[in-house]
């Protein structure tokens, strides 16, 4: 499989994905909302695990802040 | 009598209402089609909740003064007070940048803990009290539909993201990139110049490298985005893309500028005669004055800057061509949470009126009526580094405020030498005799002092 198929394959699924479109003047730009159907799942599951695994350390080590400004 | 309210030419992208400038107020209108979306937003308390925490600028609902302004169309009508200096991206430092990205990802993932989002993801949006980043379109908060894709992410990654990649990745200041192309640094572009080995990290190979992919494939294949509007992106997902792009601008830095903050730490104790007969002067004018505004041209770390706001100035705007000692000078300015924005200035190239119409956004001069200035240690650098007649670098100094300090490094003091030594002397008019004349035809000149032989600070007020 190349890059091309990859690229298409994604943008195939990206388009499945249905929702009700929001009121908006900014044009997203394909490449962008491509991206965005398929990393989304990816960035949700790492925020998942990212809190999960803050949540087991702050159980066993005690609560500290996580801020990083 | 109410003031005449003129139209902010950079307000028109969004139609859900306009920018006025009306005397010491701004106004802005709501749409009937947006006035919905805008009291949703009022009403859930959360546009105050910003206000009271500093993050957002304040208004108050005019709407029954829209017919003495002329402003009838406007199904509401707000104010807000005057932000002291507008400032644009391409004249912030690095640390400036970064501040307002990580507000805008801030703004965005406390909004859609309340239900709202941002329609988008202009850096125009964010200004600087002092350093500290206010968002000023309230417009732009809107409910947040599940399941609606993030709208403003490639402008956040062409406006923030870019920007202080090619800065901290490649060591690039993108300032005047940025300035030549208001719309930020295209992905398809930033990926061009990132090398193979910078590409290993999450952010870059998704959000530079694959985005450029895919826009530069649909562009070629003459596909409109318009056939991927149902696309959507689950909540936790845009949460997750925010963490993640947080986590890493957090973390940005510009490799040389790494050493300044050890540099500054041994300098700061660091003080002469001659630097507190500076200060002494300079404070004796801004009393005087008590500016609500004065501008530092040529600031440096900001150290006559902290001068003035001690002397009873009420905000600084200093502007400088040195990225480090502007970094240092926003450190200060933090710490301290004090009245002082340091931003980028090429004096002998400064920012034009540009984008639509030209006027989208404001050139340097007129941007703001400063109350008085400073330009210590500045003039020779135009002068003599930048070739401007000494009569033009007058001209240009003393038309920016009514009254400041000018600092005129003599012919043979060492700054002055050092600019001369690897080129000839072709700057006969460069003369402190001469200087004094040439102010002298322009304003009057209040007092003078030799703070050291071949330096002479000049304290001028003009009509």
């Amino acid at each position: 499989m190349n890059g091309k198929t990859v690229v298409s394959l994604i943008g195939t699924l990206a388009m499945l994905a249905v929702a009700a479109p929001a009121y908006a003047y900014l044009d997203p730009s394909t490449g962008s909302i491509i991206l965005q159907a398929t990393i989304g799942a990816i960035a949700g599951a790492t925020l998942f695990m990212r809190t999960f695994l803050y949540r087991i350390k702050s159980a066993i080590f005690g609560s500290k802040s996580s801020t990083d400004k | 009598m109410t003031a005449a309210a003129v139209l902010e030419a950079g307000s028109f992208r969004d139609p859900a209402g306009r920018v006025f400038s009306a005397g010491k107020q701004i106004l802005r209108t709501v749409s009937p089609v947006a006035a919905q979306q805008f009291n949703a937003a009022s009403q859930s308390g959360v546009l105050r909740r910003l206000v009271d925490a500093g993050r957002l600028v304040d208004f108050a609902d005019v709407t029954e003064q829209a017919a003495s302004f002329g402003l009838n169309d406007a199904e509401v009508l707000l104010s807000h007070p005057r932000i002291p200096f507008i400032s644009y991206p391409y004249e912030w430092s690095f640390s400036l940048h970064k501040a307002a990205a990580l507000a805008h990802l801030d703004l965005q993932l406390d909004l859609l803990r309340d239900g709202f989002a941002l329609s988008d993801a202009t850096a125009y949006n964010v200004q600087f009290e002092g350093v500290h980043p206010v968002f000023i379109d309230h417009l732009s908060i809107r409910p947040y539909q599940d399941g609606e894709i993030w709208a403003g992410h490639r402008q956040f990654c062409m406006q923030f993201l870019n920007p202080l990649l090619m800065w901290s990745l490649l060591d690039l200041q993108p300032s005047a990139w940025f300035r030549g192309s208001l719309e930020g640094i295209a992905p398809e572009e930033l990926a061009k110049l990132i090398p193979l080995r910078k590409r290993l990290s999450l952010t870059v190979l998704t959000h530079v490298i694959a985005q450029a992919a895919m826009q530069r494939r649909s562009v070629n294949k003459a596909q409109g985005s318009a056939s991927y509007r149902t696309a959507k992106l689950p909540r936790n997902g845009f949460e997750g893309m925010l963490d993640g792009l947080r986590r890493t601008i957090a973390k940005l830095e510009v490799p040389s500028h790494r050493t300044v903050w050890g540099d500054y730490a041994n300098n700061t104790s660091y003080s002469s005669p001659e630097m507190e007969a500076k200060h002494r002067f300079c404070s004796e004018m801004v009393s005087a004055v008590q500016p609500d505004l004065l501008y530092d041209i040529g600031c440096n770390s900001g150290d006559y800057s902290l001068g003035a706001l001690n002397a009873g100035a009420k905000s600084v705007v200093g502007f400088d061509f040195d990225q480090a000692a502007l970094e240092v000078a926003y450190r200060r300015a933090k710490d301290a949470s004090l009245p002082f924005l340091p931003l980028w200035l090429d004096a002998a190239n400064p920012s034009p009126a540009q984008g639509w119409g030209q006027a989208e956004r404001k050139g340097f001069a007129g941007r703001a009526q400063p109350d008085a200035l400073l330009a210590l240690a500045f003039i020779h650098h135009i002068a003599i580094g930048r070739n401007v007649p000494l009569d033009m670098a007058v001209d240009w100094i003393v038309s920016h405020a009514k009254v400041g300090v000018i600092e005129f490094p003599h012919k043979a003091d060492p700054m002055v030498q050092t600019l001369l030594s690897q080129r000839e002397d072709i700057f006969p008019d460069y003369d402190h005799h001469n200087f004094a004349r040439l102010l002298g035809e322009r304003a009057r000149i209040v007092r003078q002092i030799d703070v050291l032989p071949t330096r002479t600070l000049y304290w001028y007020e003009r009509s």
